[in-house]
C-alpha cells in the first residue's frame, strides 16, 4: 500500500517535472537562447510521401514558441519503464539489463511543418528507413507515443515583406524548407521554391499534377497546401521535372534579378549542394541562409559532435568550430567554411 | 526519510548522483530539462589551459549499447573558463568539481593552481585518461608518471579535493589507482572511457576523423562494476578513499549496482545525451531502494557486495 502511494506520488512528481520544464522555458527565455522541453507526443497521421519516404504527424500539448529551421530530438524506440518512471522500486523485479534501448541516442528531425489549435501543437516531420530507428519509425501508427524533445537549434531570419524569397530544397531536405514557404507566403512575402533529388522516387514530395514547363515556377505540388507556392522539380535522370541539378535552376533566377530588388535565398539538403548554392549567391551578391545537417549525440550543445567551421574575425585564426545543434543548424553561407 | 548524503575527501554530498564530465556541458545547457539543483555533484566538461578547437568532425558514432567520441578536448581555455563559465557553474546548487586535462604536468599545475583561486569550487578533477590526446594516455596509464603528476599537482589544489579519473586501458587497474592515491588523491573517478574503433565499410576508412575514440554508455557497464569492485576491495576500502562510479549508468538500478560494488557517489554520462532528465529518478530510486529495505543512509549499501554473509 505504502509502495502504491509513493508509486503515484513519483508519478505525480514526474509529470509535474514534465510541467515544470515548459513553464521555465517561457520564464527563462530571458536567460536561456534556447527554449525547449521534454514531451511526450501522440502520432495522430502517418502517410506514405513516396516510395521511399514516410511522414508522421505528432500532437503535442504545451510545445513552446518555434520556427522554421528548427528541428525535435526523437527518441527512435518506445520510451521503456524505466525511462517513464525511474523512481519506482517496484521495479527491482525487473531486469534492466535486458533493456536495450535501439538506438541509445535521439536523432533530429527538422520541423516540416507546424499547426497550433488551442494548447494543441501537430508537428509533421519526414523521414526514409535507413537503419532500425527509422524502420521503427516507419512502422508506427496513429495512437502510438513518441519522445521528444524540442524545438531546438537557431532557426531562419525572416526577411522583409518586400523581399523576393527563394527556397531550395534536396531530397530530404524538404521539411524545413515546406515549413518556411507557408510561414513567408503567411506572412505576405512572394516566395517560390527549387525542389531536387537524383530521382523521381527520392523526391519526398505530393505532385498534384505535371509540369508544363519544366523552368518556370508551376503550381504543382501539394505539400505547401493551403499555400500556393510555385516550384521547379528538377531530378538529375530527368525523371521528373528538370532534368539538372537546382543550381541549374536557380543560377538563370539569380541572373536575371533586376537592380535595387531583394533576393534572399533559403536552402536545405545536401552538403555539396549546400555548399554549389551558397557559392552561386555569393557570386551573384545574394543573401542565403543554409539549413546544415551534422551527426549529433544530444542536440542540446552538451556533446560537441556536431560541428560546423565557420569564419570568425575575433578568433586569432580567423575561424572556429560552430555547434550546429544550438548556433545552427541555420547558418549564414558566407560564414560557412567548405 | 533516508540519509542519502555522502562524503567525498571534505566535500559532502547531498545525495551520491551526480554527471560525468564532458556530458553535462558547462551546467546550464541542461536548465530545461533537469533541475540541476536536484544533483549531488556536477562535474564540467574538460578545460585546459589554452583554448581548444577539438578535433575535425565527425566527432561521434553510436555503437553496440553505446557510442564512440573523438570531441578532442574542444574548450575555451581556463582564462575564458573563469571569466564566462564558472561564475554560472556556481549557482547551479551542487557541489561543482572542474575537470582538468593537459599536455604536460605544468599544465595541470598551472590550470589547477588558477582553479584554486575560485570561491566556491568543490574540486579538481584530473583527466588523466582522455584516450584522445597523445600525452594525455600515458599520464593515465603509466603509473610512474601518474603519480608523478598528482603529486606535483596536489600542493596547488589546496581548497578543494583532489579527484583523479581512472583510464580503463590498463592491464592492471589497482596499480593506477595505488599511484594516484600515493601522489595524493582525495577521490577516484572510475571509469574512463573505453579506446575504440568503428570502420565505415562503404568507404573503407574509419568513421571518426580522429580514427579512433573512446567507448561509452550501457555498453561498458559491466567493465566498470568490475573494475570498481577490484579497487575498492584491494586499494581503497583499506586506504580509506572514496571512489565515484561511473561508465553506463543509466537508471537507479545501475547506480545501486555501482555503489554495492564500491562506489561512494555514481555519475550519469552518456544517458544524459538521450535522458537529461534522468538523475532524477536516479536519486528518487535509491531513496525508494533503501526505504524498502529499511536503510538508514545510502551510506549502509557502499561496498555491501563485499560483506561477507553466512
Amino acid at each position: 500500500m505504502l509502495e502504491q502511494t509513493r508509486s503515484q506520488q513519483y508519478q505525480k512528481a514526474h509529470h509535474r517535472g514534465f510541467l515544470r520544464a515548459s513553464v521555465s522555458t517561457i520564464t527563462a527565455m530571458a536567460s536561456l537562447e534556447q527554449t525547449s522541453a521534454l514531451f511526450r507526443s501522440t502520432v495522430i497521421r502517418r502517410r506514405s510521401v513516396s516510395v521511399e519516404h514516410f511522414e508522421i504527424t505528432l500532437a503535442v500539448n504545451g510545445f513552446p514558441a518555434a520556427a522554421p529551421g528548427q528541428f525535435i530530438q526523437l527518441l527512435h524506440h518506445e520510451p521503456h519503464a524505466f525511462e517513464m518512471n525511474q523512481g519506482d522500486a517496484n521495479l527491482i523485479q525487473f531486469n534492466t539489463d535486458t533493456i536495450s534501448e535501439n538506438p541509445l541516442l535521439r536523432r533530429p528531425f527538422s520541423i516540416g511543418a507546424l499547426r497550433r489549435s488551442g494548447d494543441q501543437t501537430e508537428i509533421d516531420i519526414i523521414g526514409r528507413v535507413i537503419g532500425i530507428g527509422t524502420a521503427w519509425l516507419d512502422a508506427l501508427r496513429v495512437g502510438n507515443s513518441v519522445d521528444f524533445i524540442g524545438p531546438l537549434g537557431t532557426p531562419f531570419r525572416l526577411p522583409p515583406k518586400n523581399a523576393r524569397a527563394i527556397l531550395v530544397a534536396g531530397g530530404v531536405g524538404l521539411p524545413p524548407i515546406r515549413w518556411l514557404g507557408m510561414t513567408l507566403t503567411d506572412m505576405g512575402v512572394d516566395c517560390r521554391a527549387i525542389i531536387g533529388a537524383q530521382r523521381r522516387e527520392l523526391l519526398p514530395v505530393i505532385i498534384k499534377q505535371k509540369p508544363t514547363n519544366f523552368a518556370e515556377f508551376q503550381h504543382i505540388l501539394g505539400d505547401f497546401e493551403p499555400h500556393p507556392v510555385h516550384v521547379i522539380v528538377t531530378t538529375d535522370d530527368g525523371s521528373f521535372g528538370m532534368k539538372g541539378r537546382v543550381t541549374d535552376a536557380l543560377a538563370p533566377i539569380l541572373c536575371g534579378t533586376t537592380e535595387g530588388e531583394l533576393v534572399q535565398v533559403f536552402a536545405c539538403g545536401p552538403e555539396p549542394m549546400l555548399k554549389a548554392v551558397g557559392e552561386l549567391c555569393e557570386a551573384s551578391n545574394v543573401s542565403c541562409q543554409l539549413a546544415m545537417e551534422r551527426v549529433m549525440g544530444c542536440g542540446m550543445g552538451t556533446c560537441q559532435s556536431c560541428v560546423v567551421p565557420v569564419k570568425d574575425d575575433a578568433a586569432s585564426d580567423g575561424w572556429r568550430y560552430a555547434l550546429c545543434c544550438r548556433e545552427g543548424p541555420v547558418f549564414d553561407s558566407r560564414v560557412v567554411i567548405w | 526519510m533516508p540519509d542519502l548524503s555522502v562524503q567525498i575527501g571534505r566535500v559532502r554530498l547531498k545525495n551520491p548522483v551526480m554527471t560525468a564530465s564532458g556530458t553535462c556541458g558547462f551546467g546550464r545547457e541542461y536548465a530545461p530539462y533537469l533541475d540541476m539543483s536536484m544533483l549531488g555533484g556536477f562535474t564540467t566538461k574538460s578545460v585546459t589551459l589554452r583554448p581548444r578547437k577539438g578535433n575535425p568532425p565527425q566527432r561521434i558514432v553510436e555503437t553496440p549499447g553505446g557510442m564512440l567520441n573523438a570531441i578532442g578536448l574542444a574548450n575555451v581555455g581556463i582564462d575564458e573558463f573563469m571569466k564566462s563559465k564558472l561564475p554560472d557553474c556556481q549557482t547551479l546548487g551542487p557541489a561543482v568539481f572542474v575537470n582538468v586535462a593537459g599536455e604536460s604536468i605544468e599544465d595541470y599545475v598551472e590550470v589547477c593552481r588558477i582553479l584554486d583561486t575560485a570561491d566556491g569550487l568543490a574540486g579538481v578533477e584530473l583527466n588523466v585518461s582522455c584516450p584522445n590526446v597523445k600525452d594525455g594516455l600515458t599520464f593515465g596509464t603509466d603509473a610512474v608518471l601518474l603519480k608523478e603528476l598528482v603529486a606535483a599537482v596536489r600542493p596547488v589544489v589546496k581548497r578543494g579535493v583532489l579527484l583523479v579519473k581512472l583510464s580503463p586501458n590498463v592491464t592492471d587497474i589497482c596499480s593506477t589507482a595505488r599511484a594516484a592515491i600515493a601522489g595524493g588523491a582525495d577521490a577516484l573517478s572510475m571509469i574512463n572511457t573505453f579506446l575504440g574503433m568503428k570502420i565505415d565499410i562503404r568507404t573503407q576508412r574509419p568513421v571518426l576523423a580522429n580514427m579512433t575514440g573512446g567507448v561509452s554508455g550501457p555498453a561498458i557497464k559491466p567493465m566498470a562494476v568490475q573494475m570498481i569492485h577490484r579497487v575498492y576491495r584491494d586499494v581503497t576500502r583499506a586506504a580509506g578513499v572514496p571512489i565515484i562510479g561511473m561508465g553506463g549508468v543509466r537508471c537507479w538500478q545501475d547506480a545501486v549496482e555501482f555503489m554495492l560494488a564500491g562506489a561512494t557517489a555514481v555519475a550519469v554520462g552518456t544517458a544524459l545525451f538521450a535522458h537529461p532528465d534522468a538523475p532524477m529518478g536516479i536519486v528518487r530510486g535509491i531513496e525508494d531502494y533503501l526505504i524498502q529495505r529499511g536503510l538508514g543512509s545510502v551510506n549502509e549499501i557502499i561496498g555491501a557486495v563485499h560483506e561477507v554473509r553466512d
